[in-house]
């Protein structure tokens, strides 16, 4: 571990202190208008990092990472509309107190949970990651090929739409990472005779494309759409902090719902939304008063916004430590984190372990300066709301063309944004999830390396080579464990998690 | 058209179009070919599986959103994706200023704007954050146009 006055001064420096702000603010306003996700948040904020150095970047998304599944909170609370998915069942409990005039008293829990959850996760990744990363060290070329194969399943198996979509998905990403020329032979594939392509498609504007523009497109299909104006208490009545009473009342859910959303968090694949939804459940289960869920319980809201923040700092603890997001947003992030040359697992600790430590300490402050921010905001960002889609759609598209251009200074990114957009648009349509080829561009030139290592190595006997390690043989019987549960228990899992009608009337996606 | 339809209609499209690249893939050298046969011989496999759920699954009912987004609202994100294809284009030729307007000009009566004022104040406020987040801020130099500049 690095020298913790490093950290420090990394920590505190100018820059770094403006990218988490930074981040804070424009992860605040994206989580806040409904149907803006937060992978969006972090794939619109990507190009502007470009040009930083891996800490300020890496700081700014976290922060914008955390705040925007925090923010998604306001619009579930004050407009029974969920700002992101992942705050889908703060609804539930949190409107019914906007009703009954106490939006601040459902704010402050949120806020105090949300803070409380991503703290914990914080830390969790501080204990976690690095011991884990050790395990990178046992593998080899086979490990790298199943893992980076067993991420997709799971995330394709657990993506909304079905497994199948979610796999194929996940697999035609892995096609498209094979465009470009071939790192040993030099032979340009799929290229059609475009010398441009002989680089590759950048993963950044297929990103950028797959979420931003693709939801600028659905949301024109809706273009009067916009939420009414919320009435917020005066000022005078505003409390930041919940009252010690109110802690006492959900302190039990907030180490439950912390441990949760850890745990979920760090299954690959399973984001936000699920372990919001796992945890209202488990609260309402273990509570004193279950009659009080849905009608304005605080156990409810804590359960929901601690769990989905929980969840964050989960979701990044497989990214650093084998390059496997715990979450689609994480999947964006793992993405940032190749592009500013830094390669997952032990040696990334190892090498730079003071941007690392840096990250993670600073995504600790984030989600603690994200809440202070936040409750001092809401009343004025909730004037956001009042912007029909038609003047969100214009903003979206600019920033999707200006980001993806100022990679490079490339027309080619912008042409690869606009097909990915219009992908990921069609995608939507026909309820596949983008998700998972997101995931399948990133992890694509690593399962080939992988594989084509192995080739080299087995010698001619690739399948006795794959399959003498035990960790390739895990890491096998775990892919094939997570599609045939999934497909098993697929209707089960949904019903026991959410109401799938409540679920899809909140969000408008099918679970 | 149901979605069972639409399902069918895609995994023919996507066996098409897989075994089309898995023949160009046969001319690829010894050793680069075989990620790419690889993935596209999963696709190919997944996509006869999606396709042969349409065969079993239920027909998924029109959600309401889906509903709502009949007649006009159906064609129009076509037509956004095609001004924003023009834009890429007016960005190149007359920089990114002239484009933006021109685009948000554009975007006005493809998306229905009823209050303009406010439309107006909101892209042009953000052009000019853009500009300025870019230009000076980040120092990337967005296009100044090949026809201006």
């Amino acid at each position: 571990m690095p020298d913790i006055l490093t950290v420090l001064s990394n920590l505190f420096s100018l820059t770094s202190v403006l990218a988490i702000l930074g981040g804070i603010c424009g992860g605040l306003v994206i989580g806040f208008l409904p149907g803006l996700t937060s992978n969006m948040a972090v794939a619109l904020l990507l190009p502007i990092t470009f040009t930083m150095s891996p800490i300020p970047a890496l700081l700014m998304l976290t922060s914008v990472y955390a705040s925007a599944i925090y923010a998604g909170s306001f619009s579930a609370i004050l407009l029974h509309t969920p700002g992101t998915s992942a705050s889908a069942a703060t609804v539930l409990d949190g409107f019914p107190l906007t009703q009954r005039g106490e939006s601040n008293k459902a704010l402050r829990i949120a806020t105090f949970s949300s803070m409380f959850g991503g703290a914990f996760s914080a830390i969790a990744l501080l204990l976690l990651a690095p011991p884990l990363s050790r395990i990178s060290l046992m593998f080899g070329p086979a490990e790298y090929f199943f893992i980076a194969i067993f991420g997709l399943s799971i995330i394709g198996s657990l993506s909304s739409g079905g497994v199948v979509k979610g796999l194929l998905s996940g697999i035609l990403g892995l096609l498209f990472s094979s465009v470009g020329l071939d790192i040993d032979s030099g032979f340009p594939r799929f290229c059609f005779g475009y010398n441009d392509l002989h680089a590759g498609l950048e993963f950044v504007p297929a990103v950028i494309g797959l979420f931003s523009m693709a939801q600028a497109l659905v949301m024109t299909e809706e273009v009067q759409k916009s939420i009414q104006r919320v009435e917020t208490p005066k000022s005078s009545e505003w409390r930041v902090f919940p009252r010690l009473s109110e802690i006492r009342q959900i302190k039990t859910t907030l180490m439950r719902s912390s441990f949760l959303g850890v745990l979920v968090g760090i299954l690959p694949g399973a984001g936000g939304d699920i372990s919001s939804w796992v945890s209202y459940n488990e609260a309402k289960r273990f509570s004193k008063h279950p009659e009080q869920f849905g009608h304005g319980s605080l156990e409810g809201i804590s359960a929901s916004e601690t769990a989905n923040n929980a969840n964050t700092g989960g979701a990044m603890i497989p990214m650093f430590t084998l390059g496997i997001p715990g979450s689609p947003t994480a999947a964006v992030l793992l993405g940032a984190l190749v592009i500013q040359g830094l390669v997952p697992g032990h040696e990334m600790f190892d090498r730079h372990g003071s941007i690392v430590y840096t990250v993670i300490i600073g995504f600790f402050l984030a989600n603690i300066v994200m809440g202070f921010m936040g409750m001092y905001s809401t009343r004025y960002l909730s004037h956001i709301t009042t912007l029909p889609n038609y003047a969100v759609i214009p903003v979206i598209v600019f920033f999707s063309v200006v980001g993806s251009f100022s990679l490079g200074h490339s027309m080619l990114n912008v042409m690869i944004m606009l097909s990915f957009g219009f992908l990921g648009f069609l995608m939507r349509k026909i309820n596949m999830s983008p998700a998972p080829m997101i995931l399948g561009l990133i992890l694509g030139p690593f399962a080939e390396k992988g594989f084509r290592q192995a080739l080299i190595l087995s010698r001619g006997d690739l399948i006795t080579y794959l399959l003498k390690s035990p960790i390739s043989l895990i890491l096998i019987a775990l892919t094939i464990l997570s599609v045939a549960t999934t497909v098993y228990l697929g209707s089960r899992l949904t019903k026991s998690a959410a109401p799938p009608e409540e679920y899809e009337s909140l969000t408008g996606e099918k679970h | 058209m149901s979605s069972r339809w639409i399902d069918r209609g895609v995994a023919i499209f996507i066996i098409g179009v897989s075994i089309g690249l898995y023949v160009l893939a046969q001319d690829f050298p010894l050793g680069s070919d075989l990620f790419p046969k690889f993935t596209l011989i999963t696709i190919i496999g997944l996509a006869a599986l999606m396709f042969g759920q349409t065969f079993f699954a239920k027909t998924r009912a029109l959600q309401s959103t889906e509903k709502e987004a009949q007649g006009w609202n159906t064609r129009r994100p076509y037509l956004v994706f095609g001004i924003s294809l023009l834009y890429a284009a007016l960005m190149y030729l007359i920089g990114y200023l002239a484009a933006s307007v021109v685009t948000a000009l554009l975007l006005m009566p493809a998306l229905g704007v009823k209050k303009k004022v406010l439309y107006g104040l909101v892209t042009g406020g953000v052009i000019l954050f853009i500009y300025l987040l870019f230009n000076r801020f980040l120092m990337v130099q967005l296009p100044i146009g090949r026809l201006l500049g």
